[in-house]
């Protein structure tokens, strides 16, 4: 591994050594320094709409199960390991359930979490069952509809946290006439890479003309002519890359209030990231589940459009199963070329250093600290890791 | 020729990568469909894939573009048709239920993919038949899956 420490892991001019891809050692620190101090997305409200019902998911790398209280329906965020010896306590995607029971020794839970009942129970006379319940994360808030929880019990609130990106999630949140929803399920991606090569190429629009010219050949047959994607994305100036503050980002395609986005039935008019692994891309909620420092899950769930008539909510669907999953015409060469390929060349560690700098002579500064920056330059990337190094040169 | 013999058929011209062959098989109405999971409701679920005939040309001719990069290299694959049965359909239509097993080779890894197909049949004229729906049921569509763009 690099003997570097984490904040010489990026120079000031923009080059990114390459273990942050690829060392355990700096996916261990991550797992301390990122994903224990940030807020972390975990659902939607719609998933989890009636008193008991919960999803399972995961908060950054830990599994939990995010439940509607059955008595007073406060959404919780529990970890999803029975105190006992550690069994996850609840194995479906999602459900209703007042209660949740431990298949290993029976050991069984209020869905708020506390211990209700210990099997042949004589054998603990002394154990405080109080102090046993499911391990409730500290802190649960939502954002327009978006349920986040974090590990650190102090720290900025969610409204601190999210800043400058608070607007664009709200604007998510508009995309229906009455609101969006989660409830068509989610295509589930795994690449053996990094988590962060998901989030960067999610807003690359650099590599739109590469990595998909097949596609581009698809639309240009669709449409009897070449796609204006790549030519926007060289110069149209309302084509624009902001760093947002805090980590987050967004690639604006026209203005994001009235979306002047030539994509697809039901595409936000941007793209948008928020730290550390949640992104909005095309008409879906991408969710990033980093498993291990070169093995990664992703999970993709289309937006469907409240208040909207089912014929129009099919075919949101449909364009995104066009591009999108393991199958879709795009998302799949993302997978072979901006991470296996990419996991494969970062083993030639000789020279292990990469380039982040692409604009940064032309990013401009804007309203309450934000940078602009051209289409298709590394802006978005960079916020994100500046906020990176920020975290992981922190002592624990 | 029998149903069977022209599934074998089918799954042959994908083995041998004649994909333009294989696309003229289907109706101009046909739906090629990899539904994800349990709940097999397109109007409100996800799916792997639904293509109707427009969008399953586009998917041969993106193959045949020479950058569809996650078919560089491309899959080779061995389609194994079994357990079939014909059943009756709708008017002029047989309803074929059929067992698929593939192995998929690539890169340095092989792949097995299982599940139930079901075909919708029209006869035609020359004896033959063409396919209006066929639904590949993977068992295991609902499990985290990387690059599965070789066709079914």
């Amino acid at each position: 591994m690099s003997t570097l420490a984490p904040a010489d892991l990026i120079t000031d001019d923009w080059r990114l050594h390459g273990s942050i891809y690829t060392s355990p050692e700096i996916f261990a620190l991550e797992r301390e320094r990122i994903f224990r101090t940030s807020w972390l997305y975990v659902a939607h409200e719609s998933e989890v709409r009636e008193p008991g019902d919960y999803k399972t998911t995961y908060a950054g790398t830990q599994p939990v199960i995010v439940a509607r209280g059955a008595d007073d329906g406060e959404v919780r965020v529990l970890l999803n390991r029975c105190r006992h010896r550690g069994s996850i306590v609840c194995h479906d995607d999602a459900g209703s359930a007042n209660y949740f029971r431990c298949p290993y020794h029976g050991w069984t839970y209020r869905n708020s979490g506390e211990l209700r009942g210990i099997t042949y129970d004589d054998a603990y006379p002394h154990l405080d069952r109080a102090t046993l319940g499911l391990v409730r994360l500290p802190r649960v808030d939502s954002c327009a509809g978006f349920v986040f929880a974090s590990f650190a019990p102090d720290g900025p609130g969610l409204d601190e946290y999210l800043g400058n990106a608070r607007r664009y999630l709200e604007l998510v949140a508009r995309q229906g006439p009455e609101g969006i929803r989660l409830s068509a399920g989610a295509h589930k991606l795994r690449y053996r890479g990094n988590w962060k090569l998901q989030i960067e190429n999610t807003i690359d629009n650099y590599h739109f003309g590469f990595v998909h010219r097949s596609f581009l050949e698809v639309l240009a047959d669709r449409m009897g002519q070449p796609p204006p994607i790549v030519d926007n994305i060289l110069h149209n100036p309302e084509w624009r890359t902001i760093d947002l503050g805090n980590g987050h980002s967004v690639h604006e395609f026209g203005d994001p209030e009235t979306g002047n986005n030539q994509g697809q039935l039901g595409d936000l008019p941007f793209n948008l990231i928020l730290f550390p692994n949640l992104c909005f891309v095309g008409a879906q909620v991408r969710h990033i589940l980093p498993k291990a420092a070169d093995r990664t899950e992703v999970r993709l769930y289309p937006m469907l459009h409240e208040g909207e008539s089912e014929e129009m909510n099919a075919r949101i669907l449909r364009a995104h199963e066009g591009f999108y999953g393991p199958s879709g015409m795009g998302g799949a060469d993302d997978i072979e070329v901006a991470f296996d390929r990419v996991t494969e060349g970062l083993q030639a560690i000789e020279e292990d250093w990469l380039q982040m700098s692409r604009g940064m002579h032309r990013e401009q500064p804007g309203e309450n600290g934000i940078l602009i920056g051209h289409a298709a330059d590394e802006v978005p990337q960079r916020a994100f890791y500046r906020r990176w190094r920020k975290l992981m040169a922190e002592a624990a | 020729m029998t149903p069977a013999d022209f599934l074998y058929h089918e799954t042959a011209l994908l083995d041998e990568r004649r994909f333009e062959e294989w696309l003229e098989l289907f109706t101009d109405d046909a739906l090629y469909w990899i539904p994800q999971g349990d709940e097999e409701d397109p109007a409100h679920r996800v799916s792997l894939v639904y293509d109707d005939r427009r969008r399953l040309h586009e998917r041969v001719l993106r193959l045949a573009s020479g950058f569809a990069y996650s078919q560089d290299p491309p899959s080779k694959t061995c389609h194994l048709v079994g357990n079939v049965q014909v059943g009756e359909g709708a008017e002029g239509e047989l309803e074929v239920a059929s067992t698929l097993l593939v192995a998929e080779v690539r890169r340095a890894t092989q792949n097995l993919f299982a599940g139930r197909v079901t075909h919708t049949l029209v006869t035609v004229p020359d004896g033959g038949y063409r396919i209006r729906r066929k639904i590949v049921r993977l068992v295991s569509s609902d499990i985290p899956l990387g690059n599965v763009t070789f066709l079914f």
